[in-house]
């Protein structure tokens, strides 16, 4: 007889989904990571749309990754284009991506992560804030100063609108820049304190391999053209477990590189390297991807902060559980690159677009995600209008490994999921794995939900939650 | 304590992202009341009994979230659908320009780079993508894309001080810190094919500003930051389909549409978060209620 066990919703991420273990006989049969987001085919309706208006209809895809879309989006219309933008715009564009990730990733560190990474009985944002009231405030205040350059360079909080074919509606001048880099002083000793408190808890964590488990997959990340850290533009590189370089590539080089095909049993669609097939060419995406892929990050506190990431898990990492230590690195890292970007003179030039033509073509594009590679391209007609569509989200990436690293981990651990007096904490064992890949469940675009036939009562269950 | 559910349906989780920036506001209201459910925030795993507010993002496209809908709505004294999925269908709304069905052929087994191998079953999927005042009775609606931070502060804390919310009576113009001077261009104009002058009101100069057409309230930051109002609050307390007011205003003041816009581009401009809700598909579904 199978049983059954349903997390039924995942809790503490972006989106709705579950997981669904099958145990038989005293051994994993199956396990389903399953989207419930209802599906909402963007990719479809940005067909018949003008061009120029795809970063402000994409953005709506998902309300914490929305700066990267609006950006992956507007590089794909200028790439279908062949435009080129003023230098202060892409200074606006990198200092607007580097400022997503201060707030994606505080949200996730502070709001959502560190309640399963320090002992508290109520592990969610009041728990923290009970526990730690300064940690909190502390991560409140980089929230608030990532959303301030986001809101003055985007135009608007959530769901910005100042990028458009041909550079920025909008520059950053005078008072508004000083005090954003004025702030960026306080800023720079917040993301110190969050870091260290994150990078105390890794240093007195006991080296649990079980803990989230080692999966040898491909990472894949955006990487300059030195091979270093990059967020905005560059290429892609692939490596292999043991940091083996295995191809290099250009946006425009998608269809070559990049196959997608669908699956009867997750309805997802599932994203690989097309050289190695939909088994062996599933990558990972993110932080720990991030860092697998690049020789070297290019700010000197950063370093500081990699160097105790290189002692705790030495690069190339399978680790699943360096995912939140890599963000944590990140995160000082964007910080660093925000301050950057506003202290660049050029930022205040007026000139931050030029009128453009549309033409016929296809543009492909790649950013970087806080959750990981974003890709949008899209087919446009000799008035500008969309003709078809692709995107694929950093979760489409990761989404199949997300289910084999649960996989792996419930095989190791069915004895404890089995008995209902260790199973709470086993669930949690499966939800602390889904939760480090911060996965964003409505960014998946097209997944669609699962339906599995249970006896009655269950189901009845499954509606309620 | 008041007891508060949040919840998403099919919808971005954009509309609790823009709560989330109401930071030591939002902790405060959290720690003076009792949040029993909200998967993006804490673990509880079942909707429970006796809800005092219902907070719901997005819309519904599955027959999964009815049920949901359904469940928290006779679980719940006040029920508040937050943001424009849930109050007119939203962005994803779009999409029901095609047919549920045909759209999964489309996104599964023709697009280009897709290998397709198992079809996904449908019968979980609605055909179109809808409000959730279809489905249940809504007390209160925080329209936006995402709403403002200060409407979904003033709404909860009048609600939980026993008091009635209340919205903008205006449009985006009202606050809109652009110049009308007069004229209209004859033309309508494509955002990437011209600098906008940055005091003149986008609509004289030709761009689709949805402004007039548009709920006020939110102190109109996008012509402000040099890009038309592309209309995300929805209509106005005065006119019910803003997609047709927007309308009537173009065909009195342009006499020239853009080359390439044709009936598709248009719908995407004006009806861009309130398609499902409209009256034009009110008519065009013969005044049948879902």
């Amino acid at each position: 007889m199978t049983k059954t066990v349903t997390i039924n919703p995942l809790t503490r991420l972006e989106g709705t989904g579950r997981v669904e273990v099958d145990i038989e006989a005293g051994s994993l049969k199956d396990l389903r990571f399953c989207v419930a987001v209802g599906p909402r085919f963007f990719e479809y309706l940005l067909t018949n749309k003008p061009a120029e208006e795809a970063p402000r209809i994409s953005e709506r895809i998902c309300g914490i990754c929305y700066v990267n879309h609006h950006l992956v989006s507007v590089k794909a219309v200028e790439d279908a284009w062949g435009v080129q933008i003023p230098e202060a715009a892409t200074i606006l564009r990198r200092t607007l991506n580097a400022a997503s990730f201060v707030t994606s990733h505080t949200l996730h560190l502070a709001f959502l992560a560190l309640p399963d990474l320090i002992d508290i009985k109520e592990r969610n944002i009041i728990g923290v804030s009970q526990a730690s009231p300064a940690l909190t405030e502390t991560a409140i205040q980089l929230h608030e100063y990532g959303n301030r350059v986001v809101t003055e360079i985007g135009g608007r909080l959530v769901h910005v609108v100042t990028a458009v074919p041909g550079g920025m509606t909008k520059g950053l001048t005078g008072e508004a820049r000083y005090k954003l880099l004025r702030e960026g002083r306080v800023a720079m000793v917040n993301v110190r304190k969050i870091a260290d408190a994150i990078i105390d808890i890794y240093e007195k964590r006991a080296d649990d391999p079980r803990e989230y488990m080692r999966p040898e997959t491909l990472y894949m990340g955006l990487v300059d053209g030195d091979g270093n850290y990059e967020l905005y533009d560059g290429a892609v590189r692939v490596r292999g477990p043991d940091g083996a370089d295995v191809v290099q590539f250009t946006a425009q080089e998608y269809y070559q590189r990049l196959e997608e095909t669908t699956s009867g049993h997750s309805f997802t669609k599932i994203v690989y390297l097309k050289e190695r097939g939909p088994i062996a060419g599933l990558p990972r995406v993110g932080p720990l991807a991030r860092m697998n892929v690049i020789e070297n990050m290019q700010w000197p506190t950063t370093n500081e902060y990699m160097e105790v990431y290189d002692r705790l898990f030495r690069r190339p990492s399978n680790d699943t559980a360096a995912y939140n230590l890599a963000r944590t690195i990140e995160l000082v890292a964007s910080v660093e690159e925000v301050i950057d970007g506003l202290s660049d003179e050029e930022i205040m030039s007026e000139r931050t677009r030029e009128p453009v033509k549309a033409r016929a073509g296809v543009g492909y594009a790649f950013v970087e995600a806080p959750r990981g590679l974003l890709h949008h391209s899209y087919e446009v007609d000799e008035n500008g209008i969309i003709r078809a569509a692709n995107i694929v989200a950093p979760t489409t990436f990761n989404h199949k490994n997300i289910e084999n690293n649960l996989r792996v981990w419930a095989e190791a651990h069915v004895d404890e999921l089995s008995r209902k007096g260790t199973r709470p904490k086993a669930v949690w064992g499966i939800e602390k794995i889904v939760r480090a890949y911060d996965p964003c469940l409505s960014c998946s675009v097209h997944m669609v939900e699962v339906d599995i036939t249970v006896d009655g009562e269950r189901q009845e269950q499954r509606r309620a939650a | 304590m008041v007891k508060i559910l949040l919840l998403g349906l099919s919808g971005d989780t954009g509309c609790q992202v823009a709560a989330l920036g109401l930071h030591e506001k939002l902790l405060e209201i959290l720690k003076a009341n009792e949040l029993v459910y909200a998967p993006t925030l804490i673990d509880a795993k079942e909707i429970p009994e006796g809800i005092d507010v219902a907070i719901i993002e997005g819309g519904v496209r599955t027959r999964h979230e009815i049920g949901v809908a359904e469940k928290i709505r006779r679980s719940s004294g006040v029920v508040i659908a937050i943001g424009s999925c849930a109050c007119f269908g939203g962005i994803p709304g779009l999409a029901n320009l095609m047919r549920g069905e045909d759209l999964l052929g489309k996104i599964y087994a023709e697009q280009k780079g897709t290998v397709p191998a198992e079809m996904p079953t449908l019968d979980e999927l609605l055909p179109e993508q809808r409000p959730i005042g279809d489905f249940i009775k809504v007390d209160f609606k925080i329209p936006g894309c995402p709403p403002e931070v200060g409407d979904i502060a003033s709404t909860l804390t009048t609600l939980l001080a026993g008091g009635v919310p209340e919205l903008s009576k205006t449009d985006v113009c009202e606050k809109c810190p652009r110049e009308r001077v007069g004229g209209y261009s004859r033309k309508l104009k494509r955002i990437h094919e011209e600098v906008a002058d940055p005091r003149r009101c986008l609509l004289e100069q030709g761009f689709l500003c949805m402004g007039p057409a548009t709920l006020g309230g939110c102190g109109a930051p996008c012509p402000a930051a040099g890009v038309p109002c592309d209309g995300c609050r929805g209509p106005t307390e005065r006119n019910s389909d803003q997609g047709l007011t927007m309308l009537d205003a173009l065909t009195s003041l342009t006499s020239e549409l853009n080359e390439g816009f044709s009936l598709p581009q248009t719908m995407g401009m004006i009806y861009r978060y309130t398609y499902p809700s409209s009256d034009l598909v009110k008519v065009l579904n013969g005044g049948r209620k879902r």
